[in-house]
């Protein structure tokens, strides 16, 4: 038999028996399209739970310090330089280095920012660089906008306000953005507001660039606080080590620098990432066993109930090779026209469930691995199970596969 | 026919047909252990993933002080009685009073100087709403409270910084011209009061912190991240009621943002498992319906026999309907125990604490959905083929 009559045969043989081979096809599309979107979905939370995970409680920041002798005395010449920044920065799985300034701990300044006739007391004065931002994605800006490049290397009097100056000072209607603000001697143009945030210091804060607060206040001109942001909750560990090295080998021993991450969150975060991709594995070995495991069923019953016609076609003359040759067609046949029409439906679902319910861009590389996975599945399953039982029914002697039940 | 003659002809008819009714069988039990096994893990590891998350975020924590930031000292003062009032507010679980320095007392340890620490006076019910356990030694118990034992235990930053690597249980620690015993450390994720605090029992506060106010705070903790905005604003409610000269000063603050990260969390951890939980249901009743519908429509030339031969068309439906009632429940008891061997062994993998009432739920939710589509998967073709001509029934391919 030539493959272009072989062909001709199976497609119209699966005409024919469309009705008992829409429970295969079926079973073949439900099973490719939710391999499709369990498989891409369950990736695309995993990520989002991770990078929700860190800012959780900012349970990835590693934190470096310099202790003062005494918060009396905080002009003190023990400080990060800006090699020390430099030399971290370095580090390949560090992602950002903040350094940053605060009037409170660890030292006593005070400050009270005034505008008009208002004042709002012990306000805390952080000096942040650029990179802060990118850091705490925790730190929503409510209204303006972030410190630009140029004004953190120029020393621009600009500042950010946490949301309970704004409303101290401003009340809920007047606008604060582009007023200007009084701390301490300097006068600081507002150019943004911040959101509420996981840590309450920031409603009450006034962050200035790192540079105004070195160069123009008074007690703040050291930095003595870095926070650093490795790649993933992964690296945390590696990274601090780096971190410890080049911080402390270069530094006298009596200079009490400590470089610290939290290691129960850490370890909570990676137990909680660890629990759901278990629980997100077993899924997809759950579907992936009762979808091609249904197609198997399905298609194994059905070729074996045409036991009977294989025995009429070897009693015309066909030989157990036309015949697996034809199974084999046939499945590839519904095989193919399951895998479309379910790769088609998962991708429906796929999109519509990241756009409208989760809105996040999908991996399209995590995408086709899933439909590569579930088609070969598919495949595999149903072309085995199509096959296998008509490969024995074609072994058999035609007047016993005739007189099969 | 009687009845039990029916049930015996049907037993014998799913024994001799056994081959037929394997693939049926088979698509029960999977689609059975997939439901089973994946219902009940998933809700064991959601509610793992959120009382850990709870940990981390503390989300579930309100905390009741008084605005200080117009005056360095607000005049108002919380009492036991407020604590009181407010565990009687629905969802919260504890209300726990404390006594509080500010953070910049200089404590001694022997010859160890450290700086900018806070004696913070609790009680028993406070380890409650920190997440709180002892790393080493134990915290601090209601008995120590009532006999004002003249003990502390210390935050991680506190051992970290005076004691280095030596153990702190026993040793003792100079706090504003006192000195306590320390019991234990405090573990677990802490913010920074709690890391940098050294506790005592609250019973010794009035005499050894000596300010002006009984309470200075109270950290409630909620039973339900949903509900903290909710208590929130009740607790606010009822303190201004209770202090009305004071109402405006009265700070009331819970983490917002931390609630709604908690809550897209779990959201997305909910979705994954209800969407895998939807496909491994669907495929399996799906599969159950196909199998099961081809088992019963290749068998149209034996109703047509059988029809030949005298039965009438209830009997026959009668003997399929028991047929597809033997085979759905047996296949679906297979399942059920495979699904529940495979929570047992997969719970321990998982490390997670499985809840009975889950399993059972998840189960007879099966059993019904399996029996009824097994039942109308056996029915339907068989009462359609005993409603045929019996010589069109008979020719049937």
């Amino acid at each position: 038999m030539t493959t272009r009559d072989l062909l001709r045969l199976s497609w119209s043989q699966v005409a024919r028996k469309r009705k008992r081979y829409l429970g295969p096809f079926l079973g073949m599309v439900l099973g490719i399209a939710s391999m499709v979107t369990v498989i891409t979905m369950g990736d695309l939370i995993l990520k989002n739970i991770g990078s929700n995970l860190a800012i959780l409680g900012g349970a990835t920041l590693i934190k470096a310090n310099l202790h003062l002798v005494s918060p009396e005395y905080p002009e003190e010449p023990r400080f990060f330089s800006d090699r020390d920044i430099e030399n971290l920065r370095q580090i390949p799985a560090v992602q950002a280095v903040a350094p940053s300034v605060y009037s409170w701990w660890p030292t006593n300044l005070e400050f009270h920012a005034s505008y008009k006739k208002k004042e709002f007391k012990y306000v805390r004065v952080m000096g942040v660089d650029s990179s802060f931002f990118a850091m705490t994605a925790f730190l929503p800006i409510a209204e303006g906008r972030q410190f630009t490049e140029a004004e953190v290397q120029d020393a621009s009097d600009v500042c950010i306000v946490g949301r309970y100056v704004r409303e101290f000072l401003f009340g809920k209607d007047d606008e604060a953005v582009g007023e200007s603000l009084q701390v301490g001697s300097e006068h600081l143009r507002i150019v943004g507001v911040l959101g509420p945030s996981d840590n309450r210091i920031f409603d009450e804060v006034v962050l200035v660039p790192i540079s105004v607060a070195t160069k123009k206040i008074a007690g703040m001109s050291d930095i003595r606080r870095l926070t650093i942001l490795p790649q993933d909750i992964y690296s945390v560990e590696v990274v601090h080590k780096q971190v410890e090295q080049i911080l402390k080998d270069r530094r006298p021993a009596d200079e009490r620098c400590e470089v610290l991450f939290d290691r129960a969150r850490v370890v909570l975060v990676r137990n909680i990432l660890e629990v759901f991709q278990l629980i997100l594995y077993v899924g997809i070995v759950s579907v992936l066993i009762v979808s091609s495991g249904g197609v198997a069923n399905v298609m194994f019953a059905m070729v074996r109930e045409r036991t009977p016609e294989i025995g009429l076609r070897k009693a015309v003359g066909a030989t157990p090779r036309d015949i697996t040759e034809q199974f084999i067609f046939e499945s590839l046949i519904v095989a193919l026209a399951g895998a479309v029409t379910g790769i088609v439906l998962g991708t429906v679902a796929v999109v519509i469930l990241s756009q409208y319910v989760l809105k996040y861009e999908i991996n399209y590389f995590m995408y086709a691995i899933s439909i590569l996975v579930a088609s070969l599945a598919g495949f595999v399953s149903g072309v085995a199970s199509g096959v296998l039982p008509a490969k024995s029914a074609a072994r058999l002697d035609p007047v016993e596969a005739l007189r099969f039940e | 026919m009687k009845k039990d003659d029916l049930l015996v002809s049907c037993l014998r008819m799913v024994l001799r047909n056994i081959a037929r009714y394997r693939a049926v069988m088979i698509a029960i039990s999977m689609g059975t252990i997939g439901f089973v096994m994946f219902g009940t893990l998933s809700r064991s590891v959601e509610e793992k993933i959120s009382s850990n998350l709870e940990l981390i975020g503390e989300a579930t924590v309100i905390v009741a002080g008084w605005d200080d930031r117009l005056f360095w000292h607000h005049p108002g003062e919380y009492f036991e009685r407020d604590a009181q009032e407010l565990s009687r507010i629905e969802h919260v679980k504890v209300v726990a009073p404390l006594r509080a320095t500010n953070r910049d007392l200089t404590i001694f340890q022997g010859k160890v100087e450290g700086l900018l620490f806070q004696l913070t006076a609790i009680d028993a019910r406070y380890w409650k709403t920190v997440s709180g356990f002892a790393d080493r030694g134990r915290l601090i118990n209601e008995a120590d409270v009532a006999a004002a034992r003249q003990i502390c235990v210390i935050g991680a930053d506190v051992a970290r910084e005076m004691y280095g690597n030596r153990d702190p249980v026993g040793s003792a620690i100079d706090v504003l011209g006192y000195r306590y015993t320390v019991v234990g450390v405090l573990g677990g994720p802490q913010d920074d009061e709690a890391l940098r605090s050294v506790f005592i029992p609250i019973s010794l506060a009035t005499q050894h912190l000596g300010q002006h106010r009984e309470i200075v705070r109270m950290r409630i903790r909620v039973d339900s991240v949903d509900k903290v905005r909710q208590v929130a604003e009740e607790a606010r409610a009822k303190l201004a009621a209770l202090h009305p000269s004071l109402a405006d000063g009265i700070d009331v603050v819970h983490h917002g943002s931390r609630v709604d990260r908690v809550n897209l969390i779990m959201f997305l951890v909910k979705l994954f498992c209800y969407a895998s939980l939807v496909a491994i249901f669907i495929l399996g009743k799906t599969g159950l319906t196909n199998v099961m519908l081809g088992a019963v429509q290749d068998r149209t030339r034996e109703i047509g026999l059988r029809k030949a031969l005298g039965a009438t068309d209830d009997s026959i439906k009668a003997q399929f309907m028991i047929e597809s009632v033997i085979v759905s429940f047996s296949a679906a008891l297979i399942g059920i125990v495979g699904g529940v061997i495979f929570v047992i062994v997969l719970k321990d993998f998982l490390e997670v604490a499985i809840s009975n009432y889950m399993l059972s739920g998840s189960i007879l939710f099966d059993l019904v959905v399996t029996g009824a589509i097994g039942v109308a998967a056996g029915m339907y073709p068989s009462s359609k083929a005993s409603q045929l001509d019996i010589a069109t029934a008979l020719r049937f391919e």
